[in-house]
């Protein structure tokens, strides 16, 4: 794929479905047909043109994915006046008929746009003041009377995010750096904690080589040996979670 | 700490002393008396910049956090009362009649209260959202437990986030150390540091970047002044259903803000358009005020730290964004001196940044 192919794939990941970028660049023409003000009119449309020649550049595209971050270019549209244009644009054609107007947008936005509170499941009504899953609080709590200072915790891939921002004191033989393979660090521990069975013995030798004490592991998640017979010991279910002591340290 | 020190200490930090501050930057800035908004706003591009100034060598250094805390409290003390004294010489002077301009609702007709009650009513749900609802982050495993590193051990980004291993100090993210200003505020408040970033900061920061956002809009319609309140209407209908993808800059803005890079173009970057449209509007005149023209650079200059203690990538943006806009209005204008000058004003930027690419 050509650079300038790239970067109208970042464009099209940005704007997803929505009609907003739609509705900027209808802003734009209107107000370099209509609009007078110079001021307004040399930052608002000469500016964007001017934005735009420097993001569909594919010289800018080569040096940002280079010396910046390559994966996230999509991060340069953030510089486009968008709600500002269509705002400024918007204020001007509802200016004598605000309900109809406002009504208007409201009803190009629900149909057009997407309420940024649902673009994730993971977004939901929070549980503490901490926005931290509660279980993952609970986990951490009981994790916090366990001998923290010389071993280590192993836990499941949801909360490796979380647990550490509520709780600096548990230390983790693989972190969050886990969760993009494209980091292309991926360790063994981690693959065997997301497996979709519990393998007991092949997490004993990972535990033993990384001084990790303690597991969390999902409850009901399917077992395929005994853990007691490979030096586990269930210590407490919480949250939804077991944690297991291993007794080979 | 009770609950009424707590909301005691984060109006203190994130309202008294942005404001007196605030006073210094718009002393070349604006005519008096100086508008509320303003001060406010600049007055956090300034506490930025200075925590910025302090933070990252004392981070290179190895200080500790509470030395960082004791000497940006004593920064910010020094620039308040200054700000303070330069007010009251004003007044004394009679430059200025009294403290500040407040918006006057008697000149308002029934539709611009209406309008901006819906404004009120949009903004006021978004914060409340941002306080009972929780969007997570997977970011959040680093900046968040930075903070709480900080106030807990100390300690300034010599240990690993993810897993809590010490390590080799990480240089490049702290020289955008926004994660110890969060630290700062969960020191002084004791608080711990991801109720700081969820669950306070947002009650803050989404009003400042509207207020960003107004003094745009204050500007674009200068000699229309009803079309303010549609236009803030509009913004925040716009950053509430911009949730088109993960990436968009309104996904970030209400459910990151904590976030550095969040607040660098949800906050910032308006305020680089509000000082843009200013030099827009002051350098196309005949008669060009050279103090108004050194006001909008020296703050400028200003903002471009305050980004870097925000985000490298966000600096990045801002920097070309800056560029951009002053190369057009350089055109325009016909004036070749406004990018020139402008480049000036970018130094900070490129220093941080060079700092970024070669640690």
């Amino acid at each position: 794929m050509t650079l300038l192919g790239k970067i109208f794939g970042y464009y099209s990941q940005y704007t997803g479905m929505s009609i907003l970028m739609s509705l900027f660049f209808v802003a734009l023409a209107y107000v370099a047909l209509k609009d007078k003000n110079r001021n307004n009119k040399t930052i608002i449309l000469y500016g964007t043109v001017g934005i735009l020649f420097l993001i569909f550049n594919p010289l800018l595209y080569y040096v940002y994915s280079t010396y910046v971050d390559a994966g996230s270019y999509w991060r340069v549209f953030w510089i486009l006046p968008m709600a500002i244009g269509i705002a400024y644009v918007g204020a001007e054609l509802v200016k004598d008929h605000r309900i109809t107007g406002f009504l208007l947008l409201i009803f190009a936005l629900f149909l057009g746009g997407k309420l940024v509170y649902t673009i994730s499941p993971e977004f939901k009504f929070a549980t503490n003041e901490y926005h931290i899953n509660q279980s993952t609080v609970d986990v951490a709590d009981y994790l916090d009377t366990l001998d923290l200072d010389h071993y280590m915790v192993a836990v499941p891939y949801e909360m490796l995010a979380d647990i550490r921002q509520y709780n600096i004191n548990i230390r983790m033989p693989y972190g969050r750096e886990q969760y993009d393979e494209k980091w292309g660090i991926r360790t063994g521990f981690f693959e065997l904690m997301i497996a979709d069975n519990v393998d007991f013995s092949l997490l004993a030798d990972k535990c033993r080589f990384n001084n990790t004490k303690y597991l969390v592991i999902n409850a009901g998640k399917p077992q395929l040996d005994d853990p007691g017979e490979n030096g586990f010991t269930l210590l407490k279910s919480v949250g939804g979670y077991e944690i297991y002591e291993y007794m080979g340290i | 700490m009770a609950i009424a020190q707590i909301v005691v200490c984060f109006i203190f930090w994130l309202v008294l002393a942005p404001f007196c501050v605030g006073i210094l930057p718009t002393f070349f800035l604006e005519k008096r008396p100086r508008h509320l908004g303003t001060t406010y706003m600049l007055g956090w591009v300034l506490t930025c910049a200075v925590f910025q100034l302090i933070a990252v060598p004392f981070i290179i250094k190895g200080y500790f956090l509470s030395d960082l805390v004791r000497s940006f409290m004593i920064c910010m003390g020094i620039l308040s009362i200054s700000g303070l004294i330069v007010q009251i010489v004003d007044i004394g002077n009679g430059v200025s009649d009294k403290w500040i301009e407040l918006p006057s609702l008697k000149k308002m007709s029934r539709a611009d209260i209406v309008t901006w009650i819906i404004f009120g009513v949009l903004m006021i749900f978004q914060m409340v959202m941002s306080y009972i609802y929780m969007t997570p982050d997977g970011d959040d495993a680093y900046y968040i437990t930075h903070a709480q590193i900080s106030t807990q051990l100390e300690t300034m980004y010599r240990m690993d986030a993810y897993t809590g291993i010490i390590g080799a100090p990480d240089y490049r993210h702290a020289l955008a150390p926004f994660p110890m200003f969060i630290a700062f505020l969960s020191k002084r408040s004791s608080l711990h540091a991801a109720i700081v970033a969820h669950s306070v900061l947002p009650l803050f920061l989404i009003p400042l970047s509207y207020l960003a956002y107004y003094k745009v809009g204050s500007l674009l319609f200068e000699d229309n002044r009803e079309k303010i309140g549609p236009f803030m209407v509009i913004i925040a209908a716009v950053s509430m259903f911009g949730g088109a993808s993960f990436y968009t800059k309104e996904t970030f803005f209400l459910t990151r803000i904590w976030q550095g890079k969040s607040l660098v173009i949800s906050f910032m970057i308006p305020v680089v358009t509000y000082l843009l449209l200013l030099l827009a509007k002051h350098s196309g005149k005949q008669y060009v005020s050279k103090r108004r023209i050194f006001g909008i650079y020296f703050v400028m200059f200003i903002a471009n730290i305050a980004c870097a203690l925000m985000s490298s990538l966000g600096l990045f943006l801002v920097l070309m964004y800056t560029f951009v806009m002053m190369v057009v209005i350089s055109i325009r204008n016909k004036k070749l001196w406004i990018v020139l000058t402008g480049l000036i004003t970018m130094i900070p930027g490129f220093i941080f940044m060079g700092l970024y690419v070669f640690m």
